[in-house]
């Protein structure tokens, strides 16, 4: 299989802290998602990829070539770091074009690259000014422009929302997203998790060193049937509604909310569910104004993976 | 049944004096520093010349007791002989007891002058840098000032972490030899011809202490990088002291200003003239051997001179200190 | 290579040590300059006072602390600047990060240094000639290389404190060095001293120097040249060997 990360075993100690424990997988290409709350190994992980850091056991591979001491793979990988810190007396141009050059471009063509990096993320306007004088969200696309500098197969980003204003997020992932239309395989690190839902949907849940889950949101969470799916509805004759529904359908809990005038139905078979309200609403006649599943996202499923008995 | 107010609750006891937030700040500064392997092991070693200076005491007590027979203080006077010179030796046989100040106040400015200004460098340079700079670099200024905290306070707080640390290796070693040394004289006489020491040796740790925390605080406060305050204190001293030696030795160029070169060589000039090492020996007479001690303490920089550049290195490095954290926060 | 090279070159210019730089190079030039003044400029015994003078104040006093500031820093300051990243994952081994960091301190270390010690020589109206500058010049372009060599792999090994313990090892080496003994021949010291006293071979050296005593220019040359090899190879293999963890990581 031609995965981006392929990993067995992959252990990696602090002394006696665990930074990563036991993790076996592999990254297929594409776009992908890393989440875990703070401390969970996310960025341990993502330094053992980018050949930072050693494996205390078991093997890593990275587009087929172990990344310890492997100075040519980093041709075909971009890393954009979480830690602020540039050199701050160069402007974004030069600290982006002297990255290129040691990327192994030549001078002539350097210079000409990081300014197209620059300008696709949105930072033509301030590149010439020292980066001393950036805020949190120019510091941000400088980042980042010099991860794509020279056209990586594989990019790397460790938290690359953090800092950004709502504005900032969404030129960021859109431009993430073109990224991925071009081809390119993307790891993206990060704990807010609904803007990395935007821009993939495959994802890998790490918490305490260990992955949890990895794959496509929908399916972790139909696989997770100790959980029982809570959907919201709305309806005139909720009442009415909520006894059908009751009777007929596999549903484990309902809970009413009359302020509201809505009630929550819970159940182990969110398929089935879905299938039996369409028949019996248009049977009834009874109305239905508004349904929503509030646990069928990451939030949820992380949530229920990481809670303990 | 009654329900429990468990939410906030203003606290309404009575704020502490000034004096225990400067306690605080040094307290922790104590804290920290203490942390450190190597200056645990250093103020260890500060206190070993000790283990040489107490026998030495005892020594001259023994020699210098009038009660006993000369000829029983045996090899004692020969080792008095070696570290006195023949002419004061040969006032143990008339005049025993009239030797003990002057010997006291040898053996106190080698204490000083010798040992305790090298490991002074070394324990400076470990607490000292990173005092300030360390907060000016995680902006923890911004924490200290949010509280009711004042510049004065703050600047107290953190000298006085310094100052602990080198009066660790100056003035309570030196009291506590003080107090051995009374312990292993013969009597109590030796306490009343030498009580004045108690205050020679304060002054002696003060004239190392003082200019010592303020030119290192002030390096400090120059960075928010400790490296370099560091670098700026040990060039002082290396740069120094090489300057004095090569100005003095080699090129033979003994203007009165050339020993201010070496804050050491200052510092030993100032503890001098407060034991009156000098003053002591002349008292006692004449002798080529004498001529070649007096030498030994002398210097052609004025003690005046030496005790104004002391000054002046505190006040220059005081004046700086109250400037940069007296400055605007910058974020 | 180039690339880690010019970076570090527009560090060491554009970064607030650089004061401390100027601050050390003008120190010499000011003493020299008092000298000048206070001093006897003629004279038996002027040039090999002048050697010494010079030769002390540059390559055991100044380039040994300014090789201890720039040295230990090659990967420390990008450690601590957590700029580290951005090198390691490029195409560039590692050992090469420090060997282009090297060459490029030392390249702005003795532009310096060579440039102070012409200014405090001409200060002190040129005394012992030619061969007095050339002698003190080599000495201090060995002392520029071996100490930052030493004190980068020094560097290396110890991120904590390692200025401390560079301290203690230059204060150590430097006393042991007027050792009569064997011992002294296990100091660069040693060989940079007999390195400058050989090309200069100032009048009345033996009274305080038997030739004898001092190794010969080669062996100097040669001691120097493989302390710097020794050095940097230790600097390198322990820059690809070791992981370097930022803070936020432990």
């Amino acid at each position: 299989m031609d995965a981006l990360v392929s990993a067995r075993n992959l252990t990696k100690l602090y002394g006696l802290v665990i930074g990563v424990n036991d993790v076996t997988l592999d990254i297929p290409k594409g776009v992908h998602g890393l989440l875990g709350p703070n401390g969970a190994g996310k960025s341990t992980l993502m330094k053992l990829i980018t050949g930072q850091l050693v494996p205390t056991e078991g093997e890593l591979q990275v587009l087929g070539e172990r990344p310890w001491n492997n100075p040519s793979l980093f041709r075909r990988i971009g890393f954009c770091p979480e830690q602020d810190a540039f050199y701050s007396f160069l402007s974004a141009l030069e600290f982006v074009t002297v990255l290129a050059r040691m990327s192994g471009l030549s001078w002539s063509q350097a210079q000409g690259r990081a300014a197209s990096a620059l300008e696709r993320v949105g930072a033509t306007e301030f590149m010439n000014r020292k980066i001393a004088t950036y805020s949190k969200g120019m510091r941000q696309r400088t980042k980042l422009a010099q991860a794509l500098v020279h056209d990586p197969e594989l990019l790397i980003l460790d938290e690359p929302l953090s800092g950004l204003d709502p504005v900032g997020r969404r030129e960021m992932t859109d431009l993430l997203n073109a990224l991925a239309k071009e081809g390119k395989g993307i790891l993206v690190s990060s704990h807010v998790l609904h803007e990395v839902q935007v821009v993939t949907k495959e994802f890998l849940l790490i918490y305490a060193g260990r992955v949890l889950a990895s794959g496509n949101v929908h399916e972790i969470r139909a696989l997770m049937n100790r959980h029982p799916h809570r959907i919201t509805l709305r309806s005139p004759d909720g009442r009415h509604l909520a006894q059908q529904l009751v009777r007929d359908l596999p549903i484990a809990g309902i809970e009413l909310d009359e302020e509201k005038g809505s009630f929550s139905v819970l159940t182990r078979d969110p398929a089935g569910f879905y299938d039996g309200l369409g028949r019996i609403v248009l049977e009834s006649g009874l109305r239905v104004t508004e349904m929503v599943s509030e646990d069928d996202n990451l939030d949820a499923v992380f949530r229920y993976l990481v809670a303990r008995d | 049944m009654p329900i429990f107010e468990l939410g906030y609750r203003s606290w309404t006891g009575t704020l502490r004096p000034p004096a225990a937030r400067v306690w605080a700040i040094t307290k922790t500064g104590i804290a920290l520093a203490f942390r450190s392997k190597i200056l645990k092991r250093i103020v260890f070693m500060a206190w070993m010349p000790l283990l040489y200076f107490a026998p030495l005491f005892f020594g001259i007590g023994y020699v210098t007791d009038p009660t006993r027979d000369l000829e029983k203080r045996g090899f004692l006077v020969g080792i008095a002989q070696a570290f006195l010179g023949e002419t004061i030796s040969a006032r143990l046989v008339t005049d025993p007891e009239s030797v003990r100040p002057v010997a006291w106040s040898m053996a106190y400015h080698l204490y000083y002058s010798g040992f305790q200004a090298f490991f002074t460098m070394l324990v400076a340079a470990i607490v000292g840098p990173p005092l300030i700079s360390q907060d000016v670099r995680t902006k923890a200024f911004l924490l200290y000032f949010s509280k009711p905290i004042t510049r004065v306070e703050y600047l107290l707080g953190k000298s006085g972490t310094l100052f602990f640390y080198l009066f660790m290796i100056t003035l309570f070693p030196g009291l506590v030899l003080y107090g051995i040394s009374i312990a292993l004289s013969p009597n109590l006489v030796a306490f009343t011809q030498t009580a004045p020491m108690i205050g020679k040796i304060v002054a002696s740790s003060m004239i190392i202490a003082v200019p010592t925390t303020f030119v290192v605080l002030c390096f400090s406060s120059l960075t928010s990088d400790g490296r370099y305050a560091l670098m700026g204190w040990f060039s002082l001293c290396l740069i120094g002291e090489t300057t004095y030696h090569l100005f003095w030795r080699l090129l033979k160029i003994r203007e009165p200003w050339v020993p201010l070169f070496s804050l050491r060589e200052t510092m030993r000039i100032g503890i001098e003239r407060v034991l009156n090492v000098q003053g002591q020996i002349s008292v006692l007479g004449v002798g080529k051997d004498l001529q070649r001690q007096l030498e030994s303490y002398s210097s052609t920089c004025p003690p005046e001179l030496a005790f104004g550049y002391l000054a002046g290195l505190f006040l220059v490095g005081l004046i700086v200190l109250w400037h940069r954290i007296s400055a605007p926060v910058r974020i | 290579m180039d690339a880690v090279a010019l970076l570090q070159i527009r560090q060491f210019f554009g970064q607030k040590k650089i004061f401390l730089l100027v601050l050390f190079l003008a120190i010499p030039i000011g003493l020299s300059g008092l000298v000048r003044a206070f001093g006897d400029l003629q004279g038996d015994g002027l040039e090999l006072g002048m050697t010494y003078f010079l030769f002390f104040l540059y390559s055991q006093c100044v380039v040994p602390l300014l090789a201890l500031l720039y040295g230990t820093g090659i990967l420390n300051s990008e450690l601590e600047g957590k700029t580290l990243t951005y090198l390691t994952t490029r195409p560039i081994a590692k050992w090469k990060i420090v060997a282009s960091k090297y060459a490029a301190i030392s390249a702005c270390l003795l532009g310096a240094v060579l440039l102070s010690l012409l200014v405090s020589w001409i200060l002190l109206k040129a005394s012992g000639g030619a061969r007095l500058f050339l002698g003190l010049a080599a000495s201090s372009i060995g002392a520029t290389l071996v100490y930052t060599a030493v004190f980068a792999a020094l560097g290396s090994f110890f991120q904590k404190r390692p200025m401390i313990i560079g301290i203690v090892i230059g204060v150590v080496e430097f006393a042991i060095s007027f050792i009569p003994a064997l011992a002294r021949r296990m100091t660069v010291t040693h060989f940079l001293r007999s390195l400058a006293l050989r090309i200069i071979r100032p009048p009345h050296l033996e009274e305080i120097q038997p030739l004898a005593e001092l190794a010969e220019l080669g062996p100097s040359i040669a001691v120097v040249a493989g302390v710097i090899v020794l050095a940097l190879g230790v600097a390198a293999w322990v820059a690809s060997t070791r992981e370097y963890v930022m803070a936020e990581q432990v």
